[in-house]
């Protein structure tokens, strides 16, 4: 992104100057980011680990060999490979060098007006030029040249010692603009990096009518920086899952799901919410987010008419029918249990229905592990049912309830991260909309008395439409110039 | 009695007189007879009265703004083709590229009906006001980016004609100067570029609202950035390096086909987060 540096004599450099020079060319920018294209387009034709499993899987099995090259490589895990942290490293090397050149040349173009009187040829130098003869006087002509150049809006600045010369720009702060853009860049890496690894991105799911502690004995899932101290960082507070309700569409696509929490500081009610898709829940800079549910069937576990077990547990699966395992603490007890919400029975087959608790059941297949395995039931029970299992063992199915599974984010780089989109907003805009263009105008003394009006111009940033740009000015000039 | 039937009554309407306004402009084009250019820019209008009653219809119906899937984003895309069409039009007074904006608009129409499908209520993850904030953005900028290709086609049109026959001859001799093409590209695309940009910022934010995070390399996010790279390198070729002309008109058309494949190919044939848009 850098200009080309002034050609120096290649032998004298050292390793890391040739290295750092490599760095600042805006082809090798380029380049750097013409391959995060490609690696990223990669990672969107390949399934991705956290993305798609099934896909890797699939993926396996019909081409066996290449996936494990792939795997080797590293593409079914493209963006977080050595490799593409290599990659960013190298684009944000590249990023710092092209910016560190451009902040020292704004800073000293940015005092400066020309301190060298325009020459006639230093005109005919310029990029964009146009002469015209008039009939007018010097003063006259230059005024008109002023007047057209401040009705587009540009700033004027005229010299005590240089009566005959005109000096426009406008823009002056639009390399700003862009500074501000690539900067961003570095404020954004910071966020990620803070956020990434003094943070974590952690799974719960909750039972209604049980709590959450925030803390680690609180989460099925973790997943944390290396930053963050599990045994202090954590905020422990709780939340209590008061209830979980879905509501449906006709479709049967799920129209809301919403859970009742409150939560709690030190025994205390302190907020009440309704945690949805798009309505999360934040305390202490946790986020809390809804991310699933399914059903919690509680079953009660009888060894000789002594309660043994008798909690709800989360089950997964669908609406329709959600499969879980219940076992007993001793161990010489266990069930497969698939629950449905509304069990059909026709002709004495057993099937599942809708997702709505029309007759929910439990279909329990149970084994004792007493002398060996051996299956000693198998068959359904109805809500507030009760059924012998043999061998003493009876099982109850007092009530269903909802699990609602939580998303838990603690990611501290968001400030900087949204300071930085705001930034680069900005910067953008200034960018495209204030880009430095500037403007000499001179008189001379012409053949037959006339007075020689020439008019030069540059812009700094994207010549091609200045050159279009300077036409239409120079065009406005002759008009006012030959206006009377 | 407003229902689904009359949007999509409205829709074929707007259809049709869309593809007789693509006529008459380049009748116009042809033959420069303004009294066509007259109807041609009232075709455009009445089509996108009748578009907009189809949207209106469609969103009464439905409950919700209508960009939630395929069919209804390529409306709206086709409906900001034509209206930031008719805005240049109107601010240009230049009736020259009519036929290739309404053409573009005509096409995306008859893609959007090969997505049709019933409206249906919102999944709990678009039940949010960032989806408009965010779609909007996306249409909109996809439809600058559009016309910027547009415009960078038409250059690189011309120019294979002034290099092959040495000047412009018929339908391309009548459109705007060969550089002023190549500076419309560029200005257009310096539009579309930071509204893409706040398009993905948007998504970012909203990703952040409703799935605890703002970046997760989702096929469709990845697309965006891609797109977003494409486009980066466009300006820093043109404004740091200089290029115009041909090679920009070649990269402006590569930017546009990942805008497109972002659109439509990530939803059709990989499987992410975005799909319900499918």
């Amino acid at each position: 992104m850098a200009k080309e540096i002034a050609a120096e004599p290649v032998a004298e450099l050292t390793v890391p100057q040739r290295v750092w020079r490599w760095f600042r060319s805006m082809r090798t920018a380029l380049v750097l980011v013409l391959i995060l294209a490609v690696v990223s387009i990669i990672g969107t034709l390949l399934p991705q680990y956290g993305l798609n499993e099934e896909g890797i899987k699939g993926f396996s099995q019909s081409y066996p060999a290449l996936s494990t090259l792939f795997h080797y490589i590293g593409f079914f895990s493209v963006y977080s490979t050595w490799w593409f942290y290599v990659l960013i490293a190298m684009l944000f090397t590249s990023l710092i060098a092209c910016i560190i050149p451009r902040t020292e040349s704004f800073i000293s173009k940015v005092k400066s007006n020309p301190k060298t009187p325009a020459s006639e040829r230093f005109i005919s130098n310029l990029q964009n030029k146009a002469g015209f003869a008039v009939a007018l006087s010097e003063s006259t002509a230059l005024d008109k040249v002023r007047q057209t150049l401040k009705s587009k809006r540009y700033k004027i600045h005229t010299f005590d010692d240089r009566p005959n010369e005109v000096y426009a720009e406008k823009g002056r702060y639009g390399d700003l603009g862009s500074l501000i853009f690539h900067y961003m860049f570095i404020l954004m890496l910071i966020g990620i990096i803070f956020g990434k690894t003094r943070g974590f991105d952690n799974y719960a799911t909750v039972i209604e009518g049980q709590y959450f502690t925030e803390n680690p004995f609180g989460y099925d899932q973790i997943k944390k920086g290396p930053f963050f101290n599990d045994q202090t960082d954590h905020t422990n507070f709780k939340f209590k899952l008061d209830d979980f309700q879905v509501t449906y569409q006709p479709t049967g696509q799920p129209k809301d799901f919403v859970s009742k929490v409150t939560v709690f500081e030190d025994g205390k009610v302190v907020h009440k919410q309704n945690v949805e898709v798009n309505e999360k829940l934040v305390w202490d800079g946790v986020k809390i987010y809804q991310s699933s549910y399914g059903w919690a069937p509680r079953l009660t576990l009888f060894k000789d008419k002594k309660k043994v077990y008798d909690q709800p547990s989360v089950f997964s699966g669908s609406a329709q029918s959600a499969n879980g395992q219940i076992q007993s603490p001793s161990g010489d007890f266990a069930a497969e249990v698939v629950f449905v919400p509304d069990l059909q029975e026709q002709n004495g087959q057993l099937s599942a229905g809708s997702y709505f608790l029309n007759n929910p059941a439990v279909y329990v297949t149970a084994y004792s592990y007493a002398k060996g395995e051996k299956k000693i039931f198998e068959g359904a029970i109805k809500l507030k049912g009760t059924k012998d299992l043999g061998q003493g063992y009876k099982l109850s199915f007092p009530e269903v309830k909802e699990w609602s599974g939580f998303q838990v984010v603690k990611d501290p780089g968001v400030p900087a991260i949204y300071t930085a989109f705001g930034l680069g907003v900005i910067g953008l805009y200034i960018t495209f909309y204030f880009s430095r263009r500037r403007i000499w105008a001179i008189t001379v003394p012409g053949e037959q008395g006339k007075t020689k009006v020439l008019i030069g111009g540059i812009a700094e940033k994207n010549k091609g439409a200045f050159e279009y740009e300077f036409s239409n000015l120079a065009e406005q000039v002759k008009m006012n110039l030959s206006k009377k | 009695m407003l229902n689904e039937q009359t949007s999509s009554t409205l829709f074929v309407g707007a259809t049709i007189i869309y593809f007789l306004a693509v006529l008459g402009y380049f009748f116009y084009l042809a033959y420069k007879n303004e009294s066509i250019a007259v109807i041609a820019t009232g075709a455009s209008i009445l089509g996108l009265l009748l578009h907009t009653g189809s949207i209106g219809v469609r969103w009464a119906v439905s409950g919700h703004t209508p960009i939630s899937d395929m069919y209804e984003y390529s409306s709206m895309f086709a409906y900001f083709v034509v209206l930031c069409y008719l805005v240049v039009q109107t601010s240009t007074k230049n009736k020259t590229i009519g036929g290739f904006a309404l053409g573009v608009a005509f096409l995306l129409m008859g893609l959007a009906k090969q997505f049709y499908k019933d409206p249906t209520p919102l999944v709990p993850a678009l039940q949010s006001y960032w989806l408009e904030i965010h779609v909007i953005t996306m249409v909109i900028s996809s439809g600058t980016l559009g016309v910027a290709f547009l415009f960078a086609l038409l250059y690189y049109l011309k120019d294979r004609q002034i290099k092959r026959l040495g000047e412009e001859r018929g339908l391309l001799a009548k459109l705007p100067a060969i550089n002023a093409l190549d500076n419309l590209s560029y200005r257009t695309t310096a539009f579309g570029f930071p509204l893409w940009t706040i398009g993905i910022v948007a998504g970012a934010i909203w990703a952040e609202q409703a799935w605890g995070r703002y970046w997760g390399w989702d096929p469709k996010e990845t697309w965006s950035f891609i797109t977003w790279l494409i486009y980066a390198g466009y300006l820093h070729a043109r404004i740091t390096a200089g290029w115009r002309g041909r090679s920009a008109a070649i990269l402006s058309a590569i930017g546009f086909a990942a805008v497109v494949f972002t659109f439509y190919a990530v939803n059709l044939w990989i499987s992410g987060l975005h799909s319900y848009a499918a």
